[in-house]
Order: C-alpha cells, then structure tokens, then sequence
C-alpha cells in the first residue's frame, strides 16, 4: 500500500458567528458556522482530487486548512505523514515550498506592481533554489515556455495589467510551480476564464500532472469541468462528503440524491440533450449549527424518517472505491462503514 | 411572425477623440414571435452593447452609426427619446440587466420597487401597483407576501426571480435576458432557467437571451448567433449550428466545453485572445486565432452568407473546409 501524498481525517473548521454586546450579556450561547464539518479523504500521488459543490458547501475552506492557511476547529492532515499541524518552523518551510495554490482571480491574486519576472522569481529567492542570476533567469524562461507562454522575452517584464485573463492566469501557475511542489490546491482556476481560455489552462494543469507527477486538490462548483480533469470527485454540501469516487463514477452513476440533483441541472452544450427541472426543495439551509440529522434531509425527494430520526449518515462504500453518505445505501454494507 | 428585426446594425464607442471601439459591426437578425435568439461570445466580444442598443440606453458614447431596429416593422432608432421611453422602452421591449439582483435598491422593499416600475409608466393608484406587484411575484413563484421584504431578506435566486418581475411589470412583447444566472448556483440556475422557459410560453414572449455560456444557450435558445469582436460569425437554428457548425471558431468553442452528460474527451482551448475593438485587427477578425486561415482571410473582411437554409457564415473559407470541421459528436 503506497502512502497518501495528503491525507485528511475528520478535518473540520466552525468558525464563531459574531454576538452582538447585548447577546453576550445575555449569556446567548455561542453559535458556530459548520463551514467544514468532519471531511475525511486521501489524495495520492499524481493524483487529482476534486472537491465540487455549491457555493458555501465548504470546499475552499477545505483547501485552505489543507495548506495550513487557518487552523481547524479538530481533524488531522498529513502531508508525506506528517503532521501538518505540528510541523516547527524549519518544516512548515520546507512544506510551504512543496505545497502551492493557485487561486481563482488571477486579477487579484497577482501583485499589480511587480512584473512577471519578478512574481515567478520571487519564491527562488525566497527558498535560497538558486545562486546566481543566470541561473534564476534561466528557470523562469523554461517555466514560462511550459505554461505556454511564449516566446518568453516577450513576457518577462510585463505587469499584470499589460496581461489578459488567461495569460495572469498561466503567470500564477507558472508562479506556483517554479519550485517545483509535489502538491498544488487549484481552487476554481478557471471559473473568471472565457470559455475559449479554460480548455487550456486545464490542460496545462494535466500536462504538469503528467510530466512532473504534481498532485493537485481540485476545487470547483463546475460539475462538467471536474468530469474533465479529475481522477476523483468529492461531492461536499454543507460541510460534509456526501459522495466520493473515481470521477466517472461519481459523474456517470451518481447515488447520492443530492448529486444526481446537481449533475440533473448541470446545463448541456448539445442542444438535443435537455436540462430537467431540479427535483429537489427549496435552497440550501443555514450553516449555523445545522441540527443532528441528514445535512439534506429538508429538501431531499427520498426522504424518509430514519434521515430524521439519526445523526448525518457515514460513508459507506457501495462500490468499489465508491463511497456515498445516505441512509438509503446503508444497509448494503453497514458494518464495513467508515467513521465520520 | 416576425416582431424584431435588427438590419445592419453598427454602434461605436467614441474614445474622445483617440479612435473608436467597434462593439456592435453590422449585426442583422429576425427575432419571430414566442422564440428565443441566443446571443452567445466570450467578454468584450459586444453582445451586451448589443443589447443595450436595442434599448437604446448606451452611455453618452455610445454611437449608433447605422442600421435599423424594427419593432412590428417600425424603425424604433428614429422615434423621438420622449415617445421612445413612453411607449416602448419597458412596456414593449424590457430587460434582465446582468447583476441587476445586486442592483435592487436596499432602501425599499421589493413591493414598493416593482410598484415604481409601474407608475412611471401608468396612470394607476399605489394600492393598485402593489397589488399588481403581488401578482408578479406568484407569476415568479415567489410568495406574494414577500411585496414587504427588503432585498436582504431574500435569496440570490428569489432576488433574481424579483428583478424578472420587474422586467415583467409592464407585459412587455421582448424580453433581453443578459446573463440572468451568471454568478448563480447551477441547481438555482437551472430553475431560473425553466421559469424563463415558462413565462416564455405562457405570456407568449420574445426573448433575446444573452450569455457567455454555451451550454445555457444550447438549453434556452431556439436560434443562436455567435458573436466574435462586435461581430455575428455565425448564424442559424441551434441545432444546426451546435452540431454542424460551419465558422472555424464557432467549431473550436464548441470543442473547447466539457459537457457532463457527454463521452470523455479532449478539449482544446483556442490559443491567443479576442483582439482590441478600437484597433481590430484587418480582414478576418478571427484570421489571427484561426488555424484555417490564409493570406485572403488577412485582406477580406467576410459578412454572414447564407450557406444553408437559414444558417449563415462568415467566413470566406466556409464552403473549403466544411468537410475538415465536420459533426460535432457530443
């Protein structure tokens, strides 16, 4: 059994909602936003893992914990094994060179001031990679020709201003993997793109998976586009994994009602292929701590009582590698259920 | 039936003096009653200036240069503004501006914003314009108590379905939907998307629908014109077009989609960018993008031919390479 490159064990992160003075006097106990709620999931090596969901499900602050960016309320995350959490300084150094983010407004995400040589080279100078300049100069020409963006003296000492959409983009890839991480959370890389520009920022992303066998945690709200680059799908709502599986899997033979939903109301670019109407309820319920049942139970169209009646169903694998969190899968396999 | 008819349309944005940006070049089509005409192109391609030409609500800049805008067979570009607003902007021909949900004054409940709608343009009673808010808001499938929430109160969706009611308030003929769920959840999208459909059958309603999207055009739109650098590359029923398309890059943005329902497979994004409106660049817009190019499409710059029935092309490689484009198989 090879070791995951990510491992993640009942992550989760509440973040407080805000009392006002007078609440607190009061002695109002304190509410939590259930943002990530006990997500547990492994990402191997050369893998893409794609986390998809509506917005506020929890799929960015998953990423975001992954990277250690904030701290988790409890859970665990490993990266190669260790600890993320408990790495000390010189660690947490070396683990910021080796995991990387790229983020979904390249507008925003690029610093307006510094021109792209000067983004991409920053982290060599940072990570003490290179000693000499022609050496720095040299590897930021190369990554330049790999994401495409070429020829690179054309480049180099351009703002992000003089840039469009899909080339700021390739800068914060090319930015992210010139140091070469074995693992990289692409959080909705292309979802600010025209429609013309995504297909090759995506199959940039592929070709780094295949020529540098860079991991990545894949977050999106796009179910076509997970389809495409994905090896795995989480789907996640409100918090919790309610499907998971290798993306055709998951896409082409959905179990969760809520996925079936979700891919039922993806829009079809063949005009002969028509959209349904959604056949689930309502719209997607407060986060503030949701009450002990299914997460899905209010608008679920399978409702029955035991979703009621018990606490937010586990994982259990109903195929191989096809795990799905729903009372109504629970008694093919109950006892081989993972924990939540 | 036919109840607008855009001829030759061209409407530029003067720069001040420093050139001119060409949104909308010499763009034609019919628009028949009860149907959909999908206006689909990447950002900046002009299709939102489009529709704001027809509603005649460009900024101070914005110059209609030539062309015809026919409403029931009258030329609407030359009606005097004071009948244009009176008679025709949002009684005949409304819109769903994009981001218009955000736009909702926080001030005012929903009730008393529809209201307004109404009353500027009719001699009517408050108490009446509420009462016709509340049956806006059923006909949305919102509960029609909610005439006294503030937007905040309300969903992204619900604010959307409202702003729809107030396109709506004044039973208009033609309906310009721009972007309407662009930035909205896709399980929220696809049931704005079928209200849409349903208003659209049930008022009998004309709909320019206007998006980036491929997809929600494929699913709404009875014809689709494909936009590129102010533009209409291509032309014709949905079908024809998103299955046989006839315009290199009506070809490669088909081929650059994921479809979820569909068969694995590779897509291929279209290398460069869409080119600079106020310096565009000669002959063929397309031609620097466009692997069938050649030294003519650089010196001709193409007008949509028909090149089937009711499907047009502009591209002057059309008949050459129609077999090296081919079906699209989704």
């Amino acid at each position: 059994m090879v070791e995951p490159l990510v491992k993640v064990e009942k992550l989760g992160k509440w973040f407080p909602v805000k009392r006002s003075f007078i609440e607190v006097l009061k002695k109002v106990p304190q509410r939590y936003v259930h943002a990530v709620d006990g997500v547990s999931f492994e990402i191997k090596k050369g893998e893409i893992f794609t986390l998809v969901g509506e917005s506020g499900c929890g799929k960015t602050t998953t990423g975001r914990l992954i990277l250690r960016l904030i701290k988790p309320t409890f859970g665990k995350v490993y990266f190669e094994g260790r600890d993320v959490f408990s790495l000390d300084k010189e660690e947490l150094k070396e683990f910021r060179k080796e995991a990387q983010i790229i983020f979904q407004d390249p507008y925003g995400s690029l610093n307006p001031r510094m021109h792209v040589y000067a983004t991409i080279s920053e982290p060599l100078t940072i990570h003490k990679i290179v000693s000499t300049e022609a050496e720095k100069y040299e590897l930021v020409v190369r990554m330049l020709e790999e994401v495409g963006l070429t020829p690179p003296e054309e480049f180099l000492f351009k703002y992000p201003h003089q840039l469009s959409g899909g080339q700021r983009q390739r800068v914060a890839i090319a930015a992210a993997m010139i140091l070469n991480p074995k693992f990289i959370v692409a959080d909705e890389p292309v979802s600010m793109l025209d429609m013309s520009i995504r297909a090759s920022i995506l199959n940039i992303l592929l070709d780094m998976k295949e020529k540098h066998g860079v991991s990545y945690l894949f977050i999106t709200h796009d179910l076509a586009t997970a389809k495409y680059i994905s090896d795995y799908i989480a789907v996640m709502y409100l918090g919790k994994i309610v499907e998971m599986g290798k993306a055709l899997d998951v896409v082409d033979n959905p179990l969760h009602p809520y996925t079936k939903a979700l891919i039922e109301a993806v829009p079809s670019p063949n005009p002969l292929t028509k959209m349904k109407e959604p056949t689930v309820k309502g719209e997607v319920p407060s986060p503030i701590d949701p009450p002990p049942r299914c997460r899905f139970y209010d608008r679920c169209p399978e409702a029955m009582p035991i979703c009621r009646e018990r606490d937010h169903p586990a994982l259990v694998e109903v195929d191989k590698g096809h795990y799905v969190a729903c009372y109504l899968y629970h008694d093919i396999s109950e006892k081989e259920s993972l924990k939540m | 039936m036919e109840i607008l008819r855009v001829e030759n349309l061209v409407m530029h944005y003067d720069l001040d003096g420093r050139g001119w940006v060409r949104a909308v070049d010499n763009v034609s089509f019919t628009l028949d009653k009860g149907m959909c005409v999908g206006i689909v192109g990447e950002s900046g391609c002009g299709k939102s200036s489009l529709g704001l030409t027809i509603l005649r609500l460009l900024p101070y800049n914005g110059v209609i240069k030539k062309g015809e805008i026919l409403l029931d067979g009258e030329n609407i570009l030359a009606v005097p503004e004071e009948r244009f607003r009176k008679e025709i902007r949002w009684k005949r021909i409304s819109m769903i501006f994009q981001g218009a949900m955000n736009a909702l004054n926080p001030l005012f409940t929903v009730g008393d914003q529809i209201a307004e709608a109404i009353l500027v343009h009719e001699r009517t009673s408050k108490r009446k314009a509420l009462r016709r808010a509340r049956e806006l808001l059923e006909m949305v499938g919102i509960d029609p108590e909610r005439v006294k929430s503030y937007p905040f109160e309300l969903s992204g969706g619900m604010k959307q379905r409202v702003v729809i009611a107030m396109a709506l308030a004044l039973n208009p003929e033609v309906l310009i939907a721009d972007e309407p769920t662009t930035a909205l959840d896709v399980m929220v999208q696809a049931r704005i998307l079928h209200l849409i459909k349903r208003l659209q059958r049930e008022l009998g309603l004309s709909l320019i629908f206007i998006s980036h999207d491929v997809s929600v055009i494929a699913q709404m739109a009875n014809y689709v014109a494909i936009m590129y650098a102010g533009k209409f590359v291509e032309y014709g029923r949905i079908e024809d077009v998103f299955l046989r398309p006839r315009h290199p890059y009506t070809y490669l943005l088909l081929k650059a989609v994921p479809d979820v329902k569909g068969k694995p497979r590779r897509l291929e994004g279209i290398p460069g960018a869409p080119p600079d409106l106020a310096d565009p660049p000669t002959g063929c817009r397309f031609h620097p993008r466009c692997p069938f190019a050649t030294e003519k499409c650089k010196k001709i710059d193409p007008n949509p031919q028909e090149v089937d029935n009711m499907h047009l092309v502009a591209c002057v490689r059309a008949d050459e390479i129609k077999d090296e484009l081919g079906e699209i198989t989704w």
